[in-house]
């Protein structure tokens, strides 16, 4: 009894949690680094064992064709994967020679808090109080550049090698190279908030390597990488959930009205 | 129930509810990629069997069979290369646990193994040679009939099967089928794959909510049906409980 009811609630949560993830996308439109997220939908199992069904398949073993088919119903929708999509976002030019972009699959590595590794593509650099190259949140890049003192000119190469100048010499220096890496499926990737992501069973293992090698992508100095969100793709998105929502929640009305038709039944 | 009419008013409630049932599976589904509509399908149904033989004898709706509707849906641009959509007819092959599913929801992904698997489930999908793999990293192209390219040497082709008779196929669950023993197969040497696109769920929502007007009319006059005969019914009894 009130199946359509459980059924519509399963689509009523389903577009809820599509709603959060178009207004997330949204939210981070222009923020740099951001990877759009996708909400993957699919029907739920459908009721087989209807006494109809079981009457049929005793009929069947003995030999008689039913003149009745299978009853199978559904049971609505569920969210089956969140994956974010890793397609790369424009490039916005910058003034600032610390704003680096990957143009390609590579992600930045970022030495967190507890030791940990976290991956990025927000190239927006910093230097933080003891010279060394990190975001904006203070995670220090992997393997570690540290600027040295008096560092007036900062050259990053295609292939992520950092040349300073100290004190406005003409002759820069080598201070390190950048490192990117790759994953085999990057849509498996977890995020973990401030642009970062870490890997996860299925995203595979992070293969290291630099810059301008196969897969890793290039990088770009005075170039930030724009989220990849389409606003107006997900403006249609919403209009379409906030629709079917619409849609669904006047059916559950609708039956509502049927069911007190049911009970009115017995004056 | 001895009455015949409060049969049949019963008898058409209950039809009108398993109709509901598949209707709000469909509305929430309509924004699902590869979702198939469901129709209950409902017959007459004579409601003594002695009175089967005569002419004009009470006929009461019985649920027939749940019919799955393979009519295709609208492409949807993604923009993601794994994702494929078939155009005309045929079936994706994927592997399951219960065995083949055949589904025509093209949302796939490389997974960290190079193995092609559906979005919804993470279930292989499976080429002429066997299930779709790459060495892990790799790019993968598909062209439109059907050929599997990596770095511009064929690997494997999508397998694309039709049935002849789609009614066959019994739901795993609203976009994925398997078949029954009289399922009669075969292998589309001839596929149009569209990539970088998905084929959206083939549910109608204006169609849906106009059934669902009609549906909560026919809720309420069978409704009206019990509720008059059980009217008529009470007076009868009264008639009986002579003048007290």
């Amino acid at each position: 009894m009130f199946e359509p009811l459980y059924v519509a609630a399963t689509g009523m949560n389903v577009f809820e949690d599509e709603m959060v993830d178009i207004t997330n996308n949204l939210a981070n439109a222009s923020t740099v680094g951001f990877k759009k997220g996708r909400v993957e939908k699919e029907s739920l199992f459908t009721i087989e064992r209807t006494f109809q069904t079981e009457l049929r398949d005793q009929m069947l073993k003995q030999g008689i064709v039913p003149s009745f088919g299978p009853t199978e119903y559904g049971t609505g929708v569920r969210v089956s994967a969140t994956p974010k999509d890793f397609s790369q976002g424009t490039m916005e030019v910058t003034n600032n020679a610390l704003d680096i972009a990957i143009q390609g699959q590579g992600f930045f590595q970022f030495r967190m808090p507890d030791n940990t590794f976290a991956y990025g593509r927000a190239g927006n650099l910093h230097i933080d109080n003891e010279g060394n190259l990190a975001d904006p949140n203070g995670h220090k890049i992997e393997p570690g550049i540290v600027m040295p003192e008096g560092t007036t000119r900062v050259v990053i190469r295609q292939d992520g090698t950092v040349s300073v100048s100290i004190n406005n010499s003409v002759e820069t220096t080598d201070i390190g190279q950048i490192a990117l890496v790759k994953f085999f499926n990057p849509a498996g990737l977890k995020s973990v908030g401030q642009n970062l992501f870490v890997e996860t069973e299925s995203s595979g293992v992070p293969v290291i390597g630099v810059a301008n090698q196969e897969g890793f992508g290039s990088i770009n100095q005075y170039a930030l990488e724009n989220s990849n969100v389409d606003v107006m793709s997900e403006m249609m998105r919403m209009v379409m959930v906030q629709r079917v929502f619409d849609t669904v929640s006047k059916a559950v009305q609708s039956y509502d009205g049927m069911l007190a038709s049911v009970e009115k039944m017995k004056s | 129930m001895g009455d015949k009419i409060l049969e049949v008013g019963g008898a058409g409630i209950e039809s009108a509810d398993a109709k509901v049932k598949a209707l709000m599976n469909n509305m929430v589904n309509s924004e699902t990629p590869g979702y198939r509509k469901s129709d209950v399908v409902i017959k007459s149904f004579p409601t003594y069997l002695e009175e089967a033989q005569r002419r004009s004898s009470t006929q009461v709706p019985r649920i027939e069979r749940v019919n799955y509707n393979q009519s295709p849906g609208t492409l949807l641009q993604t923009g993601n290369n794994t994702d494929l959509a078939i155009g005309g007819e045929g079936f994706f092959v994927i592997e399951m646990p219960q065995g083949e599913g055949y589904t025509r929801d093209g949302r796939f992904t490389l997974n960290q193994d190079g193995k092609l698997v559906t979005a919804a489930g993470n279930y292989p999908v499976m080429g002429l040679s066997g299930p779709i793999t790459v060495n892990p990293g790799d790019e993968i192209e598909f062209s439109g009939d059907g050929k599997i390219r990596v770095k511009g040497v064929e690997v494997n082709t999508v397998k694309i099967v039709n049935f002849t008779d789609t009614s066959a196929l019994s739901p795993i669950n609203g976009s994925t089928f398997k078949a029954n023993a009289q399922a009669e197969m075969e292998i589309n040497q001839t596929p149009r794959i569209v990539s970088g696109y998905v084929e959206a769920s083939n549910v109608n929502i204006i169609e849906e909510m106009m059934n669902l007007i009609y549906l909560s009319h026919v809720y309420g006059l069978d409704a009206k049906i019990v509720s008059n005969r059980e009217a008529m019914m009470s007076k009868a009894i009264e008639m009986g409980s002579s003048g007290q």
